[in-house]
């Protein structure tokens, strides 16, 4: 951890009774797009504009590229861009004079075909000449993220880039933050859509209570539930599936009325073991389903609820 | 930051428009409400010396054109005052001369203090008086009175009322404008957005400023050109002056706007306070009547207000015609506000609605 460039170590911030966030410890390397996935309330908000140095923390430490954000978070300003959690503009200016403005806020004077440039980034150059209170949601979204790259920062942080969008914008904007990490930009989001954080992300934390409850790859997070696929189906009559819960690749069993789900390792054994005892037992199963094991279900798994409830 | 507030300024039509038209509407409202008939005042003389110098003082009133002059007895004059039928009326007592001019003559004056017109007759009198006065010392037996002395320009409300309205526009957009769009702004969470940008806090508030002064002059030159123009007020005063003066009272008002947003939460009780602060001197800090005759439990109040300074001098410049020297006290207490409330203004000043 040498050349973290995000080194946040025990950070603690309490509200009243409320630990949003309870002793959180991570290191962002250089070059990730790293995301902190949880449901509302997760304090991802909190610990975002801690690092940030909108927030001060209770306890703990926190470093961007060697420098100490606390007490003094003006001496990082120059490294970061930040997106907030909700955008709020300035009415009554365009597009391109916004960017201008937000440059000059950093004493650069940014022409406008560097402002265009930027805007072009974001997909945005053909609303250049357009007010701001006439874009549309996804449109401020990518004004807000050129916005916090006017500085050229190294460390874009994104709260909630995609909240609220339609699958469509919220795909243009996937495409914008990868375009943006391939220039070797650092990016910090967060997010409780798990494919968002699935397709983006290097690694992700999991947030829930406060807490990192576990990270790693996407990948080592799925691995780490030892099972391919998740299993699920209806009976007409209740079904006996004890025998099947022994089975060594059979996990995290669960049953509710007559659905029933578990998590397999062995996709063909179990399905086969699970046709010989509903024959067996003279019961009829319908709704058979077979899925790849996703992030949703690591949070489930960890938590048991699911993401969004 | 500056280029950009002008920007925004002034494609927000609907402010705008409101901004400029609020005053001028004002204007045209009481200049013709009060503006008309006011040219010629009615004065009673009540003679009970009917010595030569009475009479010549009757007469040489009676020149002075503006002047309409009527004679009664005194039960008569007062009661047409208490009616409005005429403005003041003035009482000269049997042997009310009797050694002048080695004691000066007592006339008395009598005016209605619940009517604008009358008391600012009062004044007017005071000068034509003294004008006979001093043509009277100069030689005993002849009176004159010389137009000019009368200053009769003055006479008119419009004239009175202008400087105010000019005084009152500008504690209004600097009382409201900046005010607004600052706590408008932090409720939005723009402010938390700049915050994390390196921009200081001084150079925000300075473009926020000098933006709202611009404002304030184009307003002021509006006023002044329509008042003059249309209502005939003539100004007297120096153009430089009046400038001062008009950059003094906005930049005090401004940073009086800037401690109201500082405490303010929300826009609504942005407006709130702004009215509290506001509407007591649009109403007792001289912009629509003279208020050196309020009753005396009155008086720390409207000495406490920082409208009444400026319309006074806006008053003494823009229709007396005097020198930036002779307001120079209004001016300091004007400054010395402006500085109080900046400091509150640094001290209470929050980028965020609530605390994280
Ligand atoms: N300013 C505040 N005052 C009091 N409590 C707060 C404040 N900010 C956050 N909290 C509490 O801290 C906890 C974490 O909030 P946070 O906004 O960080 O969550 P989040 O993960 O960003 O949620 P969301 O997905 O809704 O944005 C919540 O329980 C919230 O109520
Ligand atoms: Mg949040």
């Amino acid at each position: 951890m040498v050349n973290s460039i995000i080194d946040v170590r025990n950070l603690v911030k309490t509200y009243g009774e409320v630990r949003a966030v309870d002793n959180v410890s991570l290191q962002i390397e250089h070059g990730e797009v790293f995301g902190i996935l949880g449901p509302n309330g997760a304090g991802k908000t909190t610990i975002l504009e801690m690092i940030e140095g909108l927030r001060r923390p209770d306890h703990g430490a926190i470093m961007i590229d060697g420098l100490s954000v606390w007490p003094n978070p003006n001496r990082i300003k120059h490294l970061i861009g930040v997106q907030l959690q909700t955008t709020a503009l300035m009415d009554f200016l365009t597009v391109r004079e916004m960017v201008r403005l937000f440059a000059s806020f950093y004493g650069i004077h940014m022409s406008r075909v560097k402002a265009d440039e930027l805007l072009d980034k974001v997909a945005l150059v053909e609303k250049a000449n357009s007010m701001i209170n006439q874009l549309s949601g996804g449109q401020q979204q990518r004004l807000s993220i050129a916005l916090a790259l006017v500085n050229d920062p190294k460390v874009l942080f994104l709260d909630e880039p995609t909240t609220g969008l339609d699958p469509q914008a919220r795909r243009k904007l996937w495409m914008v933050v990868e375009g943006i990490n391939a220039e070797g930009k650092t990016i910090v989001l967060t997010t409780h859509y798990m494919e968002e954080a699935q397709v983006l992300c290097s690694r992700i934390a999991i947030m829930d209570h406060g807490r990192a409850i576990a990270l790693d790859t996407p990948v080592g997070l799925i691995n780490s539930l030892g099972a391919d696929a998740k299993i699920t189906f209806t009976a007409k009559h209740p079904l006996d599936i004890e025998k099947l819960a022994r089975t060594p690749s059979v996990s995290q069993v669960s049953q509710f009325d007559l659905s029933y789900s578990f998590y397999t390792s062995d996709v063909q054994e179990s399905i086969t073991n699970l046709l010989g005892l509903a024959n067996s037992q003279s019961v009829k199963i319908e709704n058979l389903n077979v899925a790849g094991a996703n992030l949703e279900d690591v949070f489930l798994h960890l938590t048991g609820r699911g993401l969004r409830e | 930051m500056v280029a950009a507030n002008i920007k925004m300024t002034i494609r927000n039509k609907q402010a705008l428009f409101f901004l400029f038209m609020f005053p001028i509407l004002f204007m045209v409202l009481f200049g013709m409400v009060f503006g008309q008939s006011q040219d010629v005042a009615k004065i009673s003389i009540v003679d009970q010396d009917k010595s030569a110098l009475a009479m010549s003082i009757t007469k040489s009133l009676k020149k002075v054109e503006k002047l309409e002059i009527e004679e009664h007895d005194r039960g008569e004059g007062l009661d047409k005052l208490k009616k409005g039928k005429v403005d003041a009326v003035l009482v000269l007592k049997k042997d009310f001369a009797k050694d002048f001019p080695k004691r000066p003559a007592a006339i008395h004056l009598y005016y209605d203090p619940a009517s604008t017109r009358s008391q600012m007759m009062r004044g007017t009198i005071g000068a034509v008086l003294g004008g006979i006065e001093r043509s009277m010392v100069k030689s005993p037996p002849l009176i004159t009175v010389k137009s000019k002395s009368v200053q009769s320009h003055q006479l008119a409300y419009i004239d009175f009322l202008l400087p105010g309205i000019l005084a009152m526009s500008l504690m209004n957009s600097g009382l409201y404008g900046l005010a607004n769009v600052m706590v408008a702004r932090r409720e939005k969470g723009v402010l938390r957005r700049l915050k994390l940008t390196p921009l200081p806090l001084s150079q925000y508030i300075g473009a926020g400023i000098l933006n709202q002064l611009l404002v304030s002059l184009v307003q002021a030159a509006l006023l002044v050109l329509i008042g003059h123009y249309i209502f005939g007020v003539k100004i007297v005063g120096s153009i430089n002056s009046l400038v001062v003066l008009v950059v003094a009272g906005s930049l005090c008002f401004i940073t009086i706007g800037f401690v109201i947003a500082s405490f303010a939460k929300t826009s609504e009780s942005a407006v709130t306070l702004g009215n509290l602060v506001g509407m007591p001197m649009m109403f007792l800090g001289g912009v629509f009547f003279p208020v050196d005759d309020v009753p005396n439990w009155v008086k720390p109040i409207v000495k406490a207000m920082p409208l009444k300074y400026l319309a006074d001098a806006l008053r003494a410049v823009m229709v007396q015609g005097q020198s930036l020297s002779s307001v120079i006290d209004d001016l300091v207490i004007l400054l010395a506000v402006t500085f109080a409330a900046f400091m509150l203004a640094i001290k209470f000043f929050r980028w965020e609605s609530s605390n994280r």
